[in-house]
């Protein structure tokens, strides 16, 4: 086929034809075009058929819209016209589903501060698994503050235009869990007749209105776990106002131009051929390390908390109730640390925790005493009844918003859109506290550990706006075991063990609480019969469960049949739970970083008592290894009927870069060959 | 003139309301339509709206909510209400420690009125006792479909240890249309009403009703009330199901699981031309999950009813539709007949089609009503947009079967990870469409919902359970594979060197739903994640393993048998103990996670696996010439009611030892019965494969 014909044939292809819907009572779906409607009979053409229905059978009429506007003729689109021509060849993205060929973000900031964000991509299908995932689009908006709609979306495939219409194409709310949050809304579509060598176009618009708790601020990612041909973000700001921006991780050959015209400047930045990222384990939070650029209007962080702080002083409400409810909980409590962990455990537990986004509802807080009075707040909204809570017991709280560690803070954009959390900061007993009230498991003192080490912005308070949280040491995210075996002549084995959880340890196993006892004496059986399919749990105890002023302390005893296995004279087995691997750590090379949200510190030391008529015969090498800021360190200690376990896991740094990655490996491998050895015990 | 006005009334019944016109932007208006043309639509008042403005026309809307008032103070019935929950709950709190709440009440009444519409009515009163229960049981969330539903919350009180009482603010009720982000499912026409309940903490009681009356019902023939009288939660102080019909409509209905528990019976009284049917538990203690049970409803005391006596109305509801949506249009002939050109047999052109509408349709579920729910798509629209549900590319499965001479016909399954259809009571419970076709000579069902499997497969979740077969209105029974037919096939061999370093080589091939599970997970990852996959593999294995080569096999090509393999080589794989030399056989342990379904002492319910299983190992080692045999795992031949595990190893020559393992599972279910007896045999098993091979370096100086 010459390329005029094949215009032509995309021509011919591409004729739009209305595609309705007619529900009838009684359950069907006519799909066709609804050609007249009078006061008696709806009649729609279907399949080349009139057919009509009276008005009193009909429950209702979609009409499907087609989205084909603006710059939708693929065959006027030099972009597309340029790939048929010389179409990627997928042997040379072996790893690839699809390839974005174009991606294209245009921004448009008003004088007003508005803005209005285009976003044009092209897609490629590669191979079959990537069809689903190219094809599937979505964005949200905030009703009142946002629209946003879709220009077109097509596949081409072979010479068929398939324009995407209403049937694949729905609207409505991804937080109806959560009624008092329920306002961000989705729209999500499907582009139809998707092949492996389809091309895939859209085009979709948004228009935000200026409001000081929603400014201006984008994060654009250019490089993604599928490859992009050209990647591309212009942003025309007017002279009026001042673009402030942040690069990050970007890569060699971007190419950046700020341009000035007709009173206006023009600010590009665009990259190419940017290969695939591959999944690897243990890897940053994709806005670590993906090159992105992250743009505000110019200010301060002075000038932002002068115009926040008036705000927020409005919506800390106190009312009676939450006043009488503060005394309260601080009767009786003779310091102010345990008048600050009160107030804080109360609001940890009482408030229910609703897991909405700050950018998908609000960055100003719901009024204190509607957080109190509802018993339900998300990130924003706990923290800042806290901090109401804090000032109505005598106080005198700050109160700050904190980027998490899911994305690194641009410290040179002043814009509230940075932050995903909240938090309060208080002086009790001496310490500077960092309270952050979000789920019902953690206490006062155990920052979650997005939080540890964040960059916050303080709105409500003095000193300089910005600071860095505490960072937990390894200490404080820690797990003590103490165990204590008996093994008899016929290999069974019988004790106890004792843990000390730590941080987001004890968090994790204070999820226990929400257990019924039944299914908690299930779980413990089934944590039990991992150490040994023979193993049977003898009893257990999991003390301060639901008591958030207290450390939690987990114990449990068993005994397992056939723990060790005889071979001849010799008696062979292993320290009970003790198996580590090195399969994470089995790639020779790392592009991406290993990285942990916290540091982390286990303990254990763990008697095993002999069998009466054995010795020791071999006990596996003491191991002492440290590298890339982790170590490991175990040993055995041998005495007559008594063999004494000890190890040390310590995790000190949460970030390891990869030309350190065979360092952490190597520790992996040796942690990994410890544990396959074996303790061999011989018949005296 | 009081006739005429009746027959005027019955003619254009459409002028006498409103319709709901939903606009591509701004809100919902409310208001005549007089007609409609390609280009506008007309309203009363000479209001004429741009088609292209209005996105739809509900000729059933609800009526619109009426302001809303705010909460009324508690009346003294609140007060003896609350005070009687709190009695009751204070008893079965005794009774019962250790849970989450309790369910004081939980009450469902269905009513069929005589033309056909219907009210559900459910009254809960439930205490909330640990603070995780404060979200679901402190709000309620009812959802109705667009035309047909109207839900109305009648009560919602919240009773408080220290006296304090919030009963039902109007003004807070809200209405969202609930959507989530994800490319496979699509589903609209649902609104959902929701309601906090305020002031709801740990100890309070919430106290609710919520009406659903569906006003245009699809069809009304079709009425099944069901309900489970047990929770996850708490125990249920009482759980109770009024259903009324009129009186001329017999209702059918089956129960399950009320041993022990109370009457299976109900209570039937009559009054003004109905008859009502009560059925009442009391004390029901909560259900505790244990690892692979069964689905709530095929263990939890349930009951199903029904207006219907068989299951021909259903039969003929979906044939009907059916058989209007598999009717191929020329061009799909034509495409057809050219796709299977080539295709000699029968099994070659099931082949063809099966592997077609596998591959070339992607999985897309559109949900926009009753008809696109059960009935899907045409096959010839599904076939043009190049995607559908399972239940769309059935029917296009068996369209184009049909056009190649093979009779087929969709088939209605609930997956074997769902509840098990009572046929004894006609009802819709569904949650998967399939084929079935008659090919060869045999009964082969074929489901094209997923890429991976290759003809015959496919997926385990429909194997071993009984559906419906709709174009023969039979039931029909899907068969559970052989555990040769639905197995793993690994092969090792394994070389040592007196210090120890090794070269390992393994093979893996599968069969049935296996084969079609594995493909569909190589296919979905990128190659160099695969080579992680297999260094990962090698890792596991020993620690010191360095992977050499990988291969994977069609992943993408599932006209092919699908097998992986990979060859590396350990430094120091046998673990020394003095002159002993320990060696592990790679994956011959079953490791606990594997076997997590015996891991209770006792079971109170079955054990449901999707499928059978069928696990053959077989590993051929050379050892170094100056090493001799201490010990070998020896010879294990287990077998019960369910499985059997046989295992070998011997030495073969002075330098080789092949060991062998086959482990099956026939079966998919095992009773409650036989769980002490099946988890011994799992656990001797399990033990046998810790076994270990002992070699001695007769070179070796050590003792």
């Amino acid at each position: 086929m010459n390329r005029l014909s094949f215009l032509l044939t995309l021509l011919l292809a591409a004729a739009p034809a209305r595609a309705d819907i007619v529900y009838l009572n009684k359950g069907d779906e006519i799909n066709g075009a609804v050609t007249a409607m009078d006061a008696a009979n709806v009649t729609i053409n279907a399949a080349g058929k009139e057919q009509s229905y009276p008005r009193a059978d009909v429950m209702k009429i979609q009409f499907v819209k087609e989205y084909n506007s603006g710059a939708a003729e693929p065959q006027k689109d030099p972009e597309i016209t340029g790939l048929l021509a010389a179409p990627p060849n997928p042997a040379s993205y072996p790893n690839d589903g699809y390839l974005t060929w174009l991606n294209d973000v245009n921004i448009v900031i008003n004088a007003d501060k508005s803005w209005t964000v285009t976003r044009r991509g092209i897609r490629v299908i590669l191979r079959e698994r990537g069809k689903s995932p190219a094809a599937y689009l979505s964005h949200n908006y905030l009703p009142g503050i946002q629209t946003a709609d879709i220009d077109y979306a097509y596949s081409l495939t072979d010479s068929t235009v398939s324009y995407l219409n209403d049937i694949s194409l729905m609207e409505g709310s991804p937080y109806m869990g959560y009624p008092s949050y329920d306002k961000l809304k989705l729209v999500k579509y499907a582009i139809p007749n998707v092949q492996v060598a389809s091309v895939l176009g859209y085009q979709s618009h948004s228009y935000t209105a200026y409001a000081s708790t929603y400014p201006f601020f984008t994060d654009m990612a250019f490089r993604f776990y599928e490859p992009v041909k050209t990647a591309r973000l212009t942003v025309t700001v007017p002279d009026s106002l001042r673009l402030s921006y942040t690069e990050f991780n970007l890569p060699k050959g971007l190419v950046f131009s700020k341009t000035a015209k007709d009173g206006k400047s023009v600010y590009i930045w665009e990259a190419s051929d940017l290969p695939s990222y591959r999944r690897e384990s243990d890897s940053p939070p994709f806005m670590r390390y993906t090159p992105h650029v992250a743009l505000s209007l110019d200010g301060s962080w002075e000038d932002l908390r002068a115009a926040l702080a008036p705000l927020l002083k409005e919506r800390v409400v106190i009312t009676p109730a939450m006043k009488n409810k503060a005394d309260e909980l601080t009767a009786g409590k003779t310091s102010d640390l345990e008048k600050a962990e009160a107030l804080y455990n109360w609001t940890a537990k009482e408030i229910k925790y609703q897991s909405v986004d700050l950018d998908d509802y609000s960055y100003l807080p719901k009024p204190a005493d509607e957080t109190f009075s509802n018993k339900g707040g998300n990130a924003l909204d706990k923290p800042f009844l806290l901090y109401a809570l804090l000032q109505a017991a005598g106080f005198n709280p700050e109160f700050a918003y904190a980027r998490g560690k899911s994305a690194p803070l641009a410290e040179n954009l002043a814009n509230i859109r940075q932050f995903d959390y909240a938090e309060c900061l208080v002086n009790a007993g001496g310490k500077q506290l960092v309270l952050a009230p979000l789920g019902d498991k953690r206490r006062y003192t155990e920052l979650y550990s997005q939080l540890q080490g964040a960059r916050a912005f303080k709105a409500l308070g003095t000193g300089g706006p910005l600071f860095t949280n505490p960072d937990h040491s390894a200490d404080q995210e820690s797990e003590a075991t103490t165990a204590d075996y008996a093994l008899d002549k016929d290999g069974n084995l019988s004790g106890s063990y004792t843990s000390r959880p730590t941080g987001e340890k004890q968090a994790s196993m204070r999820g226990y609480k929400d257990y019924k006892k039944e299914d908690l004496d299930r779980d413990m059986e089934k944590f039990v019969h991992s150490i040994h399919p023979q193993a049977r749990l003898k009893g257990y105890k999991l003390e301060n469960l639901s008591d958030l002023s207290k450390d939690l302390e987990f114990s449990i005893s068993l005994e397992a049949a056939g723990y060790a296995m005889k071979a001849g004279k010799y008696m062979i087995l292993k320290v009970p739970g003790l198996d580590y691997s090195a399969a994470d750590a089995a790639q020779t090379e790392r592009e991406l970083p290993l990285f942990w949200y916290a540091r982390d510190l286990n303990t254990r030391t763990l008697k095993l008592r002999l069998p009466q008529g054995y010795k020791l015969y071999h006990a596996p090498r003491n191991v002492d290894i440290q590298q890339a800021g982790q170590s490991y360190k175990a040993a055995f200690n041998a005495s007559p009927g008594l063999l004494t376990f000890t190890e040390e896991f310590r995790l000190d740094n949460t970030w390891v870069d990869p030309p350190d990655y065979p360092k952490y490996k190597a520790l992996k491998e040796a942690m990994a060959q410890f544990s396959e050895n074996w303790i061999v015990l011989e018949k005296k | 003139m009081k006739k005429t006005l009746l027959l005027a009334a019955m003619l254009v019944p459409a002028l006498c309301r409103a319709e709901t016109l939903k606009l591509r932007s701004g809100p919902d208006i409310e208001a005549k339509i007089l007609s409609m043309d390609a280009d506008t639509v007309k309203l009363e008042g000479e209001k004429v709206l741009p088609r292209k403005t209005v996105s739809e026309i509900q000729f059933t809307a609800a009526a619109a909510a009426k302001p809303q008032e705010a909460a009324a103070a508690a009346s003294p019935e609140d007060a003896a209400a609350a005070k009687a929950a709190f009695a009751k709950a204070g008893e079965l709190a005794r009774k019962y420690t250790g849970v989450n709440g309790l369910v004081l009440l939980d009450s469902g009444t269905e009513i069929l009125n005589p033309d056909g519409t219907t009210i559900d009515r459910n009254h809960q009163i439930r205490q909330i006792l640990k603070e995780t229960l404060k979200q679901s049981w402190g709000q309620i969330i009812a959802c109705a479909e667009e035309g047909r539903d109207r839900v109305k919350i009648l009560k919602a009180n919240v009773y408080n240890p220290d006296g304090h009482i919030y009963t039902l603010d109007p003004s807070q009720i809200k209405t969202s249309k609930p959507q989530e982000e994800g490319g496979d499912f699509f589903t609209s026409g649902n609104v959902c009403t929701q309601y906090v309940m305020p002031n709801v903490q740990v100890g309070s009681i919430v106290d609710y009703e919520t009406e659903t009356e569906t006003y245009n019902p699809f069809r009304k023939d079709f009425f099944f009330p069901q309900w489970g009288f047990q929770d996850d939660q708490g125990p249920v102080a009482r759980s109770e199901i009024t259903v009324t019909v009129p009186e001329n409509i017999p209702l059918f209905y089956s129960v399950k699981n009320f041993a022990g528990l109370g009457e299976e019976k109900p209570a039937i009284s009559s009054a003004a031309g109905t008859k009502t049917y009560v059925w009442a538990l009391e004390n029901v203690p909560p259900m505790v999950g244990e690892p692979s049970m069964p689905s709530y409803k095929d263990v939890a005391p349930y009951l199903r009813t029904s207006i219907l006596k068989d299951w021909s109305p259903i039969f003929d509801w979906l044939d009907q539709m059916y058989k209007e949506r598999t009717k191929p249009s020329e061009e799909l002939t034509r495409f057809t007949l050219d796709l299977i050109k080539n295709s000699r047999t029968d099994e070659e052109k099931a082949a063809k089609i099966y592997h077609y509408v596998q591959k070339e349709i992607r999985y897309i579920a559109l949900k926009v009503g009753v008809a696109s729910g059960s009935g899907g798509y045409d096959a010839n629209l599904t076939w043009k947009r190049r995607y559908g549900c399972c239940v769309d590319k059935a029917l296009l499965l068996t369209t184009m079967l049909e056009v190649a001479g093979i009779q087929a016909s969709p088939i209605v399954i609930n997956t074997n990870n769902q509840a098990e259809v009572d046929f004894t009571v006609p009802h819709l419970e569904y949650d998967h469409a399939i084929t079935v076709a008659e090919i060869g000579g045999r009964h082969v069902f074929l489901d094209s919902t997923n890429y991976d499997y290759r003809y015959p497969e496919i997926a385990s979740f429909d194997y071993g359970v009984h559906v419906m077969n709709i174009f023969d209105k039979k039931i029909d029974y899907v068969p559970v594979p052989m555990p040769k037919e639905n197995g793993s096939f690994y092969d090792y061999t394994m070389k040592f060197s007196p210090s120890g370093a090794s070269e390992i080589t393994e093979k893996m091939h599968y069969s049935g739903s296996r084969e079609g599970g594995l493909r569909s997970y190589y296919r979905s990852i990128k190659k160099e994640e695969q080579k992680q996959n297999f260094q990962s593999f090698a890792k596991g294995v020993a620690p010191s393993a360095e992977l050499v080569s990988y291969e994977v096999n069609n992943a993408e090509k599932i006209e092919d048998p699908f097998s992986i393999g990979l060859k590396y080589t350990a430094a120091d794989y046998p673990q020394r103990a003095g002159s002993i030399m320990i060696i592990k056989l790679p994956d011959f342990e079953m490791e606990p996670y594997r076997i997590n379904e015996i891991s209770l002492d006792q079971r109170r319910y079955p054990i449901e696996y999707e499928a059978s299983m069928g696990r053959y190992q077989h590993y051929e080692l050379a050892i170094p010439e100056n090493f001799e045999v201490v010990s070998l795992p020896g010879k294990i031949d287990l077998s019960n009611k369910y499985s059997s595990f046989k295992a070998e190893c011997a030495k073969t020559s002075k330098t080789a030892i092949t060991c062998s393992v086959a482990w099956e599972r026939p079966e998919r279910v095992i009773p409650p019965a036989d769980y002490a007896e099946y988890k011994a045999f799992i656990e001797k098993a399990a033990s046998y494969t810790k076994s270990q091979i002992f070699l001695r370096d007769m070179t070796s100086k050590e003792k």
